[in-house]
Parts: structure tokens; sequence; C-alpha cells
């Protein structure tokens, strides 16, 4: 039974490029047709939640791409899961484009915007590709329309750092492609099944030579896009591009397709039992944790925010890998639950970095103190986003984190301290930055901890403390424009309701869905394995 | 069971009175005051059970679960929180600090009703965030201050979260498995809860940051911290191990000694008093860690009348701190007949600290030595007796440098306002010192134990420790002179963390540059073979081949040696015509 909703999901965006395109030469068509797309593709994609609640997977089939493969797309929870997060992102960032466009005034609108189009696009196509070959064709589509983005500003060092992303990008795709070559030799079916495709279990323990080399092409491909360690180094140099770049993409699209990519390799290609059969999960687990613990420390001596929060990134995308390359139920759901928790805060964070450097033209964090008076919303929407990565209880990275502990102690103790340093050091690197914008002055601000100052602060900063009473300065006013504001504060009243409401709020249940589909599920199997 | 409006938790309101207290500060008093009142009525009169249980994440909480150990914590909490949010406003906080000082309290008394332990951890690093906050208000040297302290804090609630994760996971997963029970599984899990619970509680390795922080912010700000953040760690401690626990019991008995001894060598009033609450938490874990009905009972006691004896203290410091600029107690000026409201309340405070018989700190003092003795713990017993003259020594060090020693003016005394929050906290330590039996009915297994707080064997070791605390006091006093805050842990702590961390860093981003670098060198060197390969080979050639090599490389086919001129050529072309033309010929 052909079900278009998913295609029509994905094609809203391309068709959205060739308005954008079209209407070229009128601000409000070019600008405003991706609002409108957004919430076309919101409510198409939402309109099939029912279903896949329920159980049903609405599946467009275009007949046969190549040798057997279908050319087909489908809406199931995990699926689901993702393309909810991209589409519902994508309104709040056609949004703040807007004001970010004019804000600083950026050249090339028709290109960027047409190009962000695509780049979500495919990110919807990556979503509900049914099947290997489709999803690397969505996935390296992604890479077509994230270079122009890359290399936006066309500067020398730009176009560098743009040639050296599609140079990690497509050798991470070609790996992919090799894989699932392989697994078509193996199976001849590349079609995503939960808990694995038919026969490649078995295929597995009779060839394991050319399964595992099949394995890991696709796991080291897609860690790439991933950010997972040491593939990472992209991903902090992508940072030139301009903030709603890096921020939707570096942060919710393109590195999500990624680990999106590793969980279904692990889940619905190869399955819990081949992979762990395999020997590939503890290593991808290690490797994941490894990720963990040295990209947060990398964060901790950026002074560049977009820098910092790359860095971050790339630490919480393998709480993903983690959670996934467990294979117990708790930390897939865990791990899914965190491409959402993840993608809401740290879209968040960048959106109020780029909402700073317009109207302050402040990029580092040792220029940030007192900027928290001036713009207090703004800064706020930085903390909620801080404390829900940090996760902290009645913010949305509280319950991916707890999954994640769950499932990890029924693993090995090493992995809940894992995550206990992770959380600590988040609040390393981020909590300097909310302290120096509400409750420091620029006359007396220091260098944060671990950056170029000495233990204790410099002499100057210190105030005695008895006694000391502070001075309130009025707020200056010019807080960041409208079409700034409003999609952080939507993005933080985000964050706390999926925080305080994770049960009703949509997004737990798909990814239980998810994770009971592959690896079963978490009352009657219990959370040991 | 509990009714409509006893099912709200009390927690509601007093984050209410956040949401109004950010209208301004008079709101924000009001709002306070309401606010607190109205936990206290709702813990005295709600009856105990559990209410309705809500499903967060899969788990069943219990956000209302009321019995003894909750009710009296719960109402120490909220009675307190009334006289503090006064004195916070009497004392130049502004509506930020009431706003969040109530949220703060808020935290404290949803963790406290709550009858499982995910709720208890929500409550905890909302406590956490918002205690942060309240220290960062001060700005300055607090900034800075407030960051370790959330550094700490966050490993804390993220051991507690991390032990629970293990003890369900031990239990088996079910709805209910978060619900209080019997206690934690013991093991890993009870040593991840213990270690993350002793973090708040200040157990010593890890307690740096109570005086650290406490004598930082505001002069009100830690007045409110005084009271929540380590006796809800104890709260959890006793929820961890129900039946108690010798090892937690020994950690408190040495840090009622350790607390004590440090406290001897302060100098500045609010680090002298934070040292002593890490003492008195030592005495609460000592009664919870016995575990026997007394000693429950006894540690349940002594967390109620530290909260108001402790909250008192802060605030008498608190105003020689604003009267006089400076904590420090050496020239801080005199509280004498001139301050007659702040004097008794100090004289008050400090006779209930070192437990005085006629106050309430000697009634539940007793209690828990009575459980030490009874139990059989003698070692114990004479940590906290130790501990008790260290108290006692410490604190005739504080009343004489305030009251004798030290700058000659005097000090103004209390204001009408500051006075109104000090005062029924001081008649409060008296009542409940002499008239007990109220308190006694609010704490836990009141039908398992008994104690008599005066009887002759209490007053006789009372008067024994008296005699040898101020003897010590009156031979010591010269050397604790010449001390000034002691060495504590933070001198190895904070220069390990920080240089060791910088170094960490540095050195895994000196890898990835070497890593990074070493790649971009190969990546060069391969297309250097691709896009320029005659001086590839060139450079593997002996050198005067290169240079050969070179030249003939960068001559242009034709222009020089031998190429055929059109003669020559047309030879050719005639030579293959014939060539083809015999070929085909003779192919047939």
């Amino acid at each position: 039974m052909t079900d278009l909703r998913p295609l029509v999901a994905i094609t809203i965006a391309f068709l959205a490029i060739v308005v954008v395109v079209a209407g070229r030469r009128q601000p409000t068509v070019r600008d405003g047709t991706p609002v409108v797309a957004s919430l076309l593709t919101v409510a198409v994609v939402a309109s099939m939640l029912p279903d896949v609640l329920a159980g049903r997977t609405p599946t467009a089939n275009l007949g046969t791409l190549v040798a057997g493969i279908d050319f087909s797309v489908q809406a199931d929870p995990l699926g689901m899961l993702f393309a909810l997060v991209v589409s519902c992102l994508w309104v709040v960032t056609s949004v703040y484009s807007i004001g970010y466009t004019r804000g600083h005034d950026l050249e090339h609108r028709t290109r960027y915007t047409a190009a962000l189009c695509l780049s979500i696009g495919s990110g919807l196509g990556v979503a509900f590709a049914s099947n290997l070959l489709v999803l690397v064709i969505f996935y390296e589509l992604t890479t077509v329309g994230t270079y122009p983005l890359v290399a936006h500003k066309g500067t020398e060092r730009a176009r560098a750092v743009g040639y050296e992303y599609v140079a990690y990008v497509i050798g991470g795709g070609t790996l992919v492609v090799g894989g699932a070559l392989i697994v078509y030799t193996l199976v001849g079916d590349v079609a995503f099944a939960p808990g694995g495709i038919a026969g490649l279990a078995d295929a597995a323990s009779a060839s394991p030579g050319p399964a595992t080399v099949a394995i890991v092409a696709l796991l080291a491909g897609f860690a790439v896009k991933g950010a997972i360690m040491p593939l990472h180094a992209w991903l902090p140099r992508a940072m030139v591009a301009p903030t709603t770049v890096s921020g939707v993409l570096h942060a919710v699209v393109v590195v999500k397709s990624g680990v999106f990519g590793i969980a279904r390799t692990v889940l619905e290609v190869f399955g819990p039992e081949a992979t762990a059969g395999l020997g590939v999960a503890t290593p991808l687990a290690v490797v994941a944790a490894t990720t963990i613990l040295l990209g947060s420390l990398l964060a901790l001596r950026q002074d560049d925010l977009k820098r910092r929060l790359a860095y971050s990134t790339v630490a919480h995308l393998s709480y993903v890998v983690l959670g996934v390359a467990l294979l117990v139920p708790a930390a897939v759901v865990g791990g899914l639950l965190h491409i959402a928790a993840h993608a809401v805060a740290k879209l968040a964070l960048f959106f109020c970095v780029g909402a700073l450097a317009i109207e302050t033209d402040i990029k580092k964090i040792s220029e940030m103190a007192g900027v928290g008076r001036r713009m207090p919303v703004t800064m706020g929407v930085f903390a909620v986003g801080a404390c829900s990565l940090a996760g902290l209880p009645l913010f949305v990275g509280f319950a991916s984190k707890w999954y994640l502990l769950l499932g990890g102690a029924a693993i090995n103790p090493i992995v809940p301290a894992v995550l206990v340093v992770s959380g600590t050091l988040n609040v390393a690197y981020f909590w300097p930055i909310v302290s120096a914008a509400f409750f420091e002055r620029s006359a007396d601000a220091d260098p944060k901890p671990l950056l170029e100052g000495p233990l204790g602060g410099s002499p100057g900063s210190e105030a005695t403390s008895a006694g000391h009473r502070w001075e309130r300065v009025s707020p200056n006013g010019r807080e960041a424009r409208p079409t700034l504001v409003v999609p952080l504060v939507v993005l933080a009243l985000g964050v706390v309701a999926l925080g305080i409401w994770p049960d009703s709020l949509v997004i737990l249940e798909l990814a239980r869905a998810a994770a009971e589909a592959s690896v079963g599920p978490l009352q009657t199997t219990g959370v040991t394995p | 069971m509990i009714d409509a409006i006893h099912a709200v938790p009390p927690a509601v309101s007093l984050w209410l009175g956040a949401a109004f207290a950010l209208w301004g500060r008079r709101a924000g008093l009001v709002a306070g005051v309401a606010a607190c009142g109205f936990a206290t009525w709702w813990a005295l009169t709600v009856p105990a059970g559990t209410g309705r249980s809500w499903t967060f994440l899969e788990f069943a909480i219990l956000p209302v679960a009321v019995d003894p150990a909750s009710r009296v914590t719960g109402l120490a909490f909220a009675a307190f929180g009334l006289v503090a949010v006064g004195y916070l406003a009497a004392t130049g906080g502004d509506r930020r600090h009431l706003a969040l000082a109530l949220a703060y309290a808020g935290a404290a008394i949803w963790a406290v009703f709550a009858g499982d332990w995910l709720g208890l951890l929500i409550g905890w690093e909302l406590m956490a965030l918002a205690s942060t906050l309240l220290v960062w208000l001060h700005g300055g040297d607090a900034v800075r201050v407030g960051f370790r302290y959330a550094l700490v804090h966050a490993i804390g609630g993220g051991l507690l979260a991390a032990g629970l994760a293990l003890h369900v996971v031990t239990q088996g997963f079910s709805p209910e498995v978060v619900h209080f029970g019997d206690g934690i599984s013991s093991g890993l899990p009870a040593l991840a809860v213990g270690l993350g619970v002793g973090i708040n509680a200040a157990i010593i390795g890890v307690h740096v940051w109570l005086p650290d922080t406490y004598a930082s912010p505001h002069v009100g700000v830690s007045v409110v911290l005084s009271a929540y953040t380590t006796k809800l760690a104890v709260y959890a401690a006793y929820r961890a191990f129900p039946e108690g626990n010798l090892t937690l019991a020994y950690v408190g008995g040495v840090m009622a000694v350790f607390g004590a001894g440090y406290a001897l060598a302060q100098k500045d009033a609010r680090r002298l008093l934070a040292y002593h609450i890490q003492a008195q938490v030592g005495y609460i874990l000592a009664g919870i860690g016995v575990g026997s009905a007394l000693g429950v009972a006894g540690a349940f006691a002594h967390l109620f009348n530290n909260v108001l004896f402790k909250g008192l203290l802060f605030m008498v410091a608190g105003l020689i701190i604003l009267r006089a600029g400076t904590g420090k107690l050496d020239n801080s000026g005199r509280l004498g007949r001139e301050t007659p409201l702040a004097a008794g309340a100090f004289v008050v405070a400090a006779a209930s600290i070192t437990a005085v018989p006629g106050t309430n700190g000697f009634v539940s003092k007793g209690m828990v030595l009575d459980a030490a003795l009874e139990g059989g713990h003698t070692p114990l017993r004479w940590l906290l007796l130790l501990g008790a003259v260290g108290t006692i020594v410490s604190f005739c060090k504080f009343g004489y440098y305030a009251s004798r020693r030290g700058d000659s003016r005097s000090l103004s005394d209390a204001s009408p306002p500051q006075a109104a929050t000090m005062a029924p906290v001081a008649i409060a330590c008296l009542v409940i010192g002499l008239w007990y039996a109220p308190l006694f009915d609010l704490l836990p297994a009141s039908d398992e134990w008994s104690t008599d707080p005066y009887s002759q064997r209490h007053l006789f070791e009372k008067v024994a420790l008296f005699a040898v605390g101020a003897t010590a006091f009156v031979l010591g006093h010269p050397l604790l002179e010449r001390l000034d805050g002691g060495v504590d842990v933070d001198t190895v702590r904070d220069p390990l963390v920080f240089d060791g961390t910088r170094r960490l860093v540095d050195g895994v981003a000196a890898v990835f540059a070497t890593v990074a670098s070493t790649d971009r060198s190969v990546r060069r060197r391969l297309f250097a073979v691709l896009l320029d390969p005659v001086e590839t080979i060139a450079r593997v050639l002996p050198e005067s081949t290169a240079t050969r090599y070179r030249e003939r490389s960068r001559e242009v086919a034709g222009t020089i040696g031998i190429g055929p001129n059109r003669r020559y050529r047309y030879l050719a072309v005639v030579l293959c015509l014939a060539v083809a033309l015999l070929v085909g010929v003779s192919g047939r």
C-alpha cells in the first residue's frame, strides 16, 4: 500500500528550492518560502504520527531503482523521530534565518536559501529512506547542499574549509557505498528491517571477514559526518560558515544524519546480534566514550564561542553512538532520544551565538562580560540550553541522560562514570559563559577558568565579598530583534516542555518504539541484555 | 489519605512565590512569607501517607509522601524559610535574591516531600542550580567561588543519578523501583549514592566547598544556604540507609571532630560557622549511621534544631559583617551592652550549638550521644564528645573576639526588621529546649524510644564537657590567636585540578594537531605525485640523471633534436601505404 506522505514531505523542500530561485527578485518570496514550506512539511510529517505510533509504516515505493533495490521512502519510528526533529527545527530556522540574513546583510541570499532548502530536504530524505541505497543518495545530496553554505563567505579560508569538508564527507560517503555493496553481495537486500536484515546475521557468521569489512566501512563512513574521533576535525573548522548554517546543519541535520546512519546500521541493517557477534559493538562504544571525554576536554580551552559549541557537539553526538552501541533497550532509547534533545538545545545555543554576533559583534567568551544585562532573553535561552546539555532535570537533556545511565549501568559501571564526568565537563565549559554574561562587568572581567588566566583569577578582578554592594546597572535595552528572539524563546520553551512532560510529548514514545522494534522492550526483558 | 489541598506539593506555593518575587522586593517579601507560612501549615496538618503518583520517564514518582522523617525536615525547612526570607529582605536583598531564595527553598521542600528517588534527584539538581545563581548574584569574587561550587555539585548530582541507575538495574526494572523502600542496594549503588549525598553533606575530602561558598555571597544568602543543602543531604542519607550504616556513623564522627578542629583555626566568622555546619552534620550522620530508633530520632531532632540555631548564628554573623564591613573576627567591632539584641541572639545560638542545658541543642545532642552509647559504639561516642569539646572551645573563641577583642568601636544593634526575624528563632531555640515534648511527637518511631534529656547523667556529662572546653580555651587561646584559616584540601585540589586539566587539554590538542599536520603532509605528498610526477621521479633518481631528466622534461617535443623534415615525412607516409597495400593484398 502506497502512502505518498513521506515522499511529499521530502519534495516540499525540493519544490521550495524552485520557488526560491524563481522568486529571487522578491525578498518576500525568497525569504518567506522556507517558512511556508517548513510549516507544510511539519504538517505532513505530523499527520503520519498516529499511523507510526500505532505500528503502521506509511511507505511510498516508486519502483525499482537498480538491481532489485527499490526507491522507496517510509515513515518508521526511527525515521519519524529524525524527521520530526528536522522539520520542526526547520520552522524555527527559517524564521531565524530571515533575521540573521538581514542583520548580517548577507550576500548571495538566494544561493544561501536554496542550499538550505536542499540540505533540509536531503536530511528528510535520509530520515525517510527505507534502504541503504536511498539513504546514501540523500546523504550525498546533503553534502551537495551544504558545500555552498560552508564556503558561503567566498573567502580563501572559507573555500579551503569547504574543500576539506567535502573531501572528508565524500570519503565517508564512498566508504558507506562500499559497505552497502558488500552487504548486498552477502544477502542480496539492503532494505532496513528492525532487528537486522533477514539472513545477514547468518551470512555474517558464515563469512565473518567480508561482514566485518562491511560493517566497519559503514560505521566509519557514517562516523565522518557523525564527527566521531579521529574523524571529527572538519567540524570545528566548518564553523567558518554563517551561524545559521553551523547551527541547523552542523548541529542538527548533517551531523545527526551521520549518527542516524550509525543507528540504522547497527539496529536495522546488521541488527544487535550480528553487531555483537562481529565484535564491533564494544570497540564502537569505547570510541564513542573516548570521543565524549576528549570532545568535552577540548571544548574547555576554546575562546571562540562557535568552536566551543562545535567541540561540544562532537562530544554529544557520541552520546547517541554510545547509546546505540551498548545494544541494551534503555541505552538505545537514551541514544535516540538524545538525537532530539541535543538538536533542540544545541540549535538554541548556536542561535544565541548568532544573535550575539549580530547585535554586539561579540564572538569570543573573553569579550562577553556583562552582555547578559543588555540581552537578557538571549543569554537566558543560552542558560536554558546549557542546563539541558548538562543533563539537569526538568530539561530535556536529563531524559536522554537518565536512559543512558540506566542502560550503561546494566553493562558496565564505567559507562555511568563517563556520563558523570561528561556532565561535569559540560558544566565546566558552559557555566563560565553564563556567569560572565550575567554576573560580571567588563571592567573587572577575568579570562575564564582554563583560558589564558592564572589560577584564582587576576588580582584586579577581586572584590571584597563581605559587605560588597553589588551595583545594579539597569538593562541597556537593545535586545536582539524579534525575528531572532522569538525562535530562541520557542526553542527554550521546547527544551523545558520536553523536559517536564517527556512521557506525553511524542519524542520519547517514538524512541521507545524504535528501540523496542530492534532490541526488545524495556519492561519485559528488563534493562539487562 | 490525603485530600485535595494537601495533595498539592507545598513546593508549588514556594515556586509561585518566587515568580511573584520577580515583581519587586516588597511583593517578594509578602509572597515569600505567605508561601512559607502555607508550607509550614501544610507540614503540620497533612496526614501521613502518600499522594497520587505521576509518571515521569516511565517511572512512578510520588510528589507527596509524608512520614515523620519528611514531616520534621519539611517543617524545619518551611518554618525557617519564613525568617530567612525576612532576613534576606531586611539586609538588602533585592527581588532577584528573594526569587532565587524562594526557588531554592521550594526545590528543597519538593525534594523532602518526594516519596521516591527520582523526585528527590529533581529537587536536588534544581537546588544546586538555584544556589549557584544565588552565590553568583553577589558578583566579584563570588563568581569564581560559585563556579567551583557548581562543579562540585554537578559531580555530586551526577554520582547520585549514577548510583540511582545502578540501584534500578540491580533491583530490576519496574515503575515503582524508584520508591524509597528499604534503601539503596548495597555495593556499588550504595557507594555511588553515598558519595553523591556525601558531597552535599560535606564529608571530609569533598567538604571544601562549604567554607569556600558560605563565606562568599550576600549575608542573607548565607543564611538561606545554611539551612537547606546540607540538611537535605542528611535526609537523603537516611533514605539511602534507613537501617543505618556503621561506616556512615564513623564518617560522621570524624566530621564532628574535623569540622570543630578546623573551625578553631578560622578568623572569618562565616568560615568558622561553615566548618561548624560540617561538625553538626557529622552528628546527624552519626545518629543516622547508628541506625537505632533513638539514633534516627536524635538525628532528626538535631537536624531540626540545627536549622534553627545555625541559621541564627549566620544571621548574627551577617549583622556583624554588615555593620563592620568585614567578617574577620579580630577587627570587626564589638557585640556587647550597646547591642543587646544581637548579643542576646548570639548567646542563645552559641548556647544551643554548644548544647547548654535549656536549649534545643542540648536535647538533641544528648539523644545522639545516647544512641552511640546504647549501641556500644564507644569510639564513635568519644569522637562525638571530642567534637563537642571542640565546639565549645570554638564558640568561646567567637564570643571572646566578638565581645572583647578587636576593634574598639562598637557596632550598632539590629534594626527592627532584622530583630523581628532573629527573635522568633532565638525564642524557639529556648522553648524547644525546655518544652521538647511536641518535637518528640513529630520524630520518627516515637514509640520505639524514650529519653530524658535532663537526667542527672546528662547534666553531669555536660558540666564536665564545659569544664574541659573552657579550660582548653583559656590554655590554648594564645595558639588560636596565631592561626588564620589553616590549610585545607583546596590548597592541593585547586592547583591540581586547574593545572592538571589545562595540561591534559593541551596535551590532547597537541596530539590532535600532530596527527592533523602529519595527515596534511601525507596528503600533500600524495597530491604531489599526482600533480607533478616529474618532480617526484626526479627526487628518487641519482643527482646527475636527475638534472638531465629535468632538462629533458622541460623540453617541448619537436623544437630541438631530431625531427623529420618534409621529405622524410612523405617517405614515411608512402612506406606505410605500401606496407598496408602489401598486407591487404597478401591477406587474401
